[in-house]
């Protein structure tokens, strides 16, 4: 078992996964060996043997938490949320106030578009530890799935706050933002998720939000950058030859603006703002 | 730039804000809360400024202090520079406290030589430790010239002229420093040395207007209106001190002595016996006894007396009282030390056993799933 988790913990898989095997051949009753082979086919891509490698621990000791959690975690990747959701429950009879099975169960509830259900996990979940910044993300996500737009901007916000670095959240503040026509928020939204990540669906949306703020060239530049990192973006082909046609009639600059269309009366820096009047213009 | 504190950025208005955003090359540009939040960001993922660590002067100077002078010394050696007297002074202190005194002035010399004004009191300070207070007081006469106005120069004259046993030196230099600005104290202790009480009050009146809550001043101040005979003041001024210093001993002692003054027997014996519970002090224990005979209580006075012969055999009045209070009777003396040790008692204590711990039963290698799994309602695929 030693040999197993120190070539488990170097990552040489297949040879983790002898080691276990032989624990098992030894003492096909230990649980844990289940386990640990679970794991290791899991980490291979073998969903199937590792499903039933974990089902074989649960046999033997159908008590163990970490058991149904890591059988819950590979029907989630085989995309048997239904089954996911019962394997958290068994994890909640056991142990109710367990953070990680109500996290992860509000999130396979949100894929399968329980959203009240997921809001309810996610709230046992903050109700617990209410500086889990996922949790709060989550949260915002399920809210904005059920058009709370303005509590989930409150979620989303609590959550960078408590981790700025949390780049769902960020992403997340950008399609809120953009449902609620701000895209001057939605720019700022997505440069700090950028500034962590750089996913070409991101350049994509940020591209769309300076399309609405007339702003052709740096939307055309959005696009070219979502193109460059996958050339397979219809979207951002689509949003490219939009902004090329609109840069033919209006083309705002931003200047070191950052803020821009975000224009906020009685605010001292847009009091001083070079560029109020274009900003007032496109802040909706 | 220092870097500002979160908490300042937070709460800082608009142009506290740009002149932070300026001062970090930051773009101060925008709405506010953009502005405060590009500069949190900032902070955020600035890596912190290095530590301080003590270069050689301020290792040299610890040493110097903590006693390790030769040590300290050759790690002066190594700061000097051609234009600064500072690490001459460090030598020179470090060999003076190696007790190298010859060495120490050349280095003194030298700093002085650059101009180093205070250089001169450390030499004064070295040459009276070698005994030549005439130099010294030419040393600190040299200073004052210069700077009539320099209080540590006066001290350093107070210092040694109290050392020569010049009352007038000593009481011209603690005048000037009081003058000065400077602590009153060092001229009211010697005014009170010279019995001139009066004035020693008012030096203390002048101290503690500025320094009430100074213990030792409002127990001179008691002791200076004890001796002009102002027993109700003086008990004002002791009990000031003794709240200050509720467990000093010798302040309790002149309480009761101007309690008793002022016909307060009672409350005297009480001070003392709580004096006495601090410190069995012969001065403590005589007053206790001279005010219980008062009293008449004559056996708890021989008792007061008995502990004074047995800490004090020889003190004078403690041997007069002890043949007042018990005619006749030995004094009780003082145990004769044992020569010889006693024997060790047998320790009690078994000899402990060695514990057995239980080998643990390994866990699961398996890692746990990190949790923060997004599920956020995105365009793109998970």
């Amino acid at each position: 078992m030693r040999a197993g988790k120190q070539s488990l913990a170097d990552g040489r898989l297949g040879e983790a996964l002898g080691h276990f095997n032989a624990a098992l051949k030894l003492k096909p009753r230990y649980d844990i060996a289940w386990i640990a082979r679970g794991q290791v086919l899991k980490l291979q891509g073998e969903f199937e043997e590792a499903l039933g490698s974990f089902a074989e621990a649960l046999v033997l000791k159908p008590e163990n938490e970490e058991a149904w959690i890591a059988l819950a975690g590979v029907l989630h990747r085989m995309k048997r949320y239904r089954e996911e959701v019962e394997a958290y429950d068994q994890v909640l009879r056991l142990n109710p106030k367990n953070v990680e099975a109500l996290i992860n169960k509000g999130a396979a509830l949100h894929v399968l578009r329980k959203y009240d259900d997921a809001e309810r996990c996610y709230a046992l979940v903050l109700a617990a530890r209410p500086e889990y910044a996922p949790a709060w993300n989550n949260r915002g996500a399920a809210l904005l799935r059920r058009g709370k737009v303005d509590d989930a901007l409150a979620s989303f916000e609590r959550a960078t706050r408590l981790d700025p670095n949390l780049f769902d959240a960020h992403v997340n503040r950008v399609f809120a933002w953009q449902r609620r026509g701000k895209h001057g928020h939605a720019v700022i939204a997505a440069d700090r998720a950028l500034s962590l990540k750089q996913p070409p669906w991101l350049w994509t949306l940020k591209g769309l939000s300076h399309l609405a703020l007339l702003e052709s060239s740096l939307a055309a530049r959005s696009f070219e950058r979502a193109l460059e990192l996958d050339p397979k973006q219809k979207q951002a082909r689509e949003g490219l030859r939009k902004a090329k046609e609109l840069r033919k009639r209006v083309d705002l600059y931003r200047g070191p603006y950052e803020c821009f269309g975000t224009f906020e009366s009685g605010d001292p820096g847009c009091g001083e703002c070079e560029i109020q009047a274009r900003c007032v213009e496109v802040t909706r | 730039m220092t870097l500002p504190s979160a908490a300042e950025v937070e709460h800082a208005d608009w142009p506290s804000l740009k002149t932070f955003a300026t001062g970090l090359g930051l773009n101060p540009k925008g709405r506010s809360g953009l502005v405060r939040q590009r500069v949190l960001d900032h902070l955020r993922t600035q890596p912190r400024g290095p530590e301080w660590r003590a270069g050689k002067a301020e290792q040299a100077a610890l040493l110097t202090r903590i006693g390790s002078a030769e040590l300290a010394a050759s790690l002066w050696e190594s700061t000097i520079s051609l234009d600064a007297p500072a690490p001459w002074v460090g030598l020179g202190t470090a060999y003076a406290k190696a007790g190298r005194i010859e060495e120490a002035l050349k280095c003194y010399d030298r700093a002085i030589g650059m101009g180093d004004a205070g250089a001169r009191l450390h030499k004064a300070n070295a040459l009276m430790r070698a005994g030549r207070s005439d130099a010294a007081a030419a040393e600190v006469e040299t200073t004052l010239a210069a700077n009539p106005g320099n209080v540590r120069a006066w001290a350093v004259r107070a210092v040694i002229a109290e050392a020569g046993g010049d009352p007038q030196r000593i009481h011209d230099s603690h005048a000037k420093i009081a003058e000065l600005g400077g602590a009153r104290l060092g001229l009211a202790k010697m005014l009170m040395r010279a019995g001139r009480y009066e004035e020693a009050d008012r030096a203390l009146a002048d101290h503690l207007m500025d320094h009430a809550d100074d213990a030792v001043a409002w127990n001179q101040r008691g002791v200076c209106l004890v001796k002009r005979g102002l027993w109700r003041e003086a008990v004002d001024a002791l009990k000031k001190a003794a709240a200050l210093r509720p467990k000093d001993a010798g302040i309790l002692n002149n309480l009761a002595v101007a309690l008793a003054s002022s016909d307060r027997t009672d409350e005297a014996l009480k001070r003392l016996a709580a004096a006495r519970r601090i410190a069995e002090d012969p001065r403590i224990l005589l007053n206790q006894a001279a005010l219980l005979e008062r009293t008449g209580a004559r056996p708890e006075a021989r008792e007061a007396i008995s502990r004074v012969v047995h800490i004090a055999p020889e003190h004078p009045e403690a041997v007069e009282a002890w043949d007042r209070l018990a005619p006749g009777r030995a004094a009780p003396r003082m145990p004769r030390k044992e020569l010889v040790a006693p024997p060790k008692k047998k320790s009690t204590r078994k000899t402990p056993k060695a514990r057995r711990t239980k080998a643990r039963s390994s866990k699961s290698p398996a890692k746990k799933r990190k949790v923060s799994r997004p599920a956020a309602p995105r365009t793109r695929k998970r």
